[in-house]
């Protein structure tokens, strides 16, 4: 009997190790995590836009009240504006997201969208 | 694999070129991972399948590699992760075959003594960790810091797990081969 070694018995010859660099070099043609934004990032991006959007709103509130908050009124800061879109208690349509961005800024938010 | 291979590599994906990085692990591992797989689902079709599934992810998981360890492990680390999904969904197809020779390789790439398929027959006996160790540790010659990052286990655990699996496959192949001198042949 043969003395035992360390050799599994597997023998991949040229030929068949060339055939296996073929199959895993067919991976390359999918694409790869990083290199195409995954919807999580897609996510991500449509969220800051509409932050900004709500930042722009509460800018906007600000500037076209008197500047000094009363008892009745809430004073609506960036950081509220985001914690309110955050927690989904802000929604805005098309026409009012319309009605705060300019015609390069809605094009822009359209492209992400459509991404 | 080659410390200079291993340093091409690197050089490569630290550079972002990652379709160099993969080609260059492609020509030095296809082989070994191919080894590595059959070991495992014991069926060269399934084995081929779970090198070129685990490129897939290979590839898709490239640029986000964190170069906390070698390529090798990394890579070695998917396709085992891989066989043994690959296993789970064959095993009960295999044993419901008349036929298969449970245990050895059935590939038209391995060729073994009745001793080495001996102790194929007695690997598969084995629970699946102490065999995995075994298998990198014995026909790999892997230390175990490497095997430990490949399983996920520490190093104690696998140097129980070795042991565990050498006294049990000495005890088979001794049952199965009584004219055999182990001893003096370990």
């Amino acid at each position: 009997m043969n003395k035992m070694n360390k050799y599994d018995g597997i023998h991949v010859p040229p030929e068949a190790h060339q055939d296996l660099v073929a199959r895993m070099m067919t991976a390359l043609d999918l694409p790869q995590q990083g290199a195409v934004p995954s919807s999580r990032s897609r996510i991500r991006a449509i969220s800051l836009w509409a932050a900004s959007v709500a930042a722009l709103l509460a800018v906007g509130l600000f500037l076209f009240s008197d500047g000094s908050p009363t008892e009745s009124e809430v004073w609506v800061t960036e950081d509220l504006a985001w914690e309110v879109f955050q927690a989904g208690e802000l929604e805005l349509s098309v026409d009012e997201a319309a009605a705060l961005l300019d015609e390069s800024e809605l094009n822009q938010l359209l492209a992400d969208l459509t991404y | 694999m080659s410390t200079h291979a291993e340093a091409a590599i690197h050089e490569a994906w630290s550079s972002h070129a990652y379709d160099r990085a993969f080609s260059l692990m492609a020509q030095h591992y296809a082989s070994d991972f191919y080894r590595t797989a059959l070991r495992i689902v014991l069926d060269h079709a399934t084995a081929q399948d779970v090198v070129q599934d685990a490129s897939v992810k290979m590839w898709r998981a490239l640029p986000k590699f964190k170069g906390d360890s070698k390529f090798s492990t990394w890579a070695y680390r998917i396709v085992v992760n891989e066989a043994l999904g690959a296993l789970r969904k064959s095993k009960n197809i295999l044993r419901s075959l008349e036929g298969v020779d449970i245990g050895v390789p059935d590939s038209p790439h391995f060729e073994a003594d009745r001793l080495l398929a001996d102790l194929y027959r007695a690997l598969a006996n084995l629970p699946e960790r102490q065999r995995l160790t075994f298998q990198l540790r014995y026909f790999d010659d892997k230390p175990y810091s490497e095997i430990s990052e490949i399983l996920g286990t520490s190093v104690g655990g696998l140097k129980a797990n070795y042991h565990h699996a050498v006294e049990r496959i000495k005890m088979e192949m001794r049952e199965l081969n009584p004219d055999y001198d182990f001893e003096s042949n370990e």
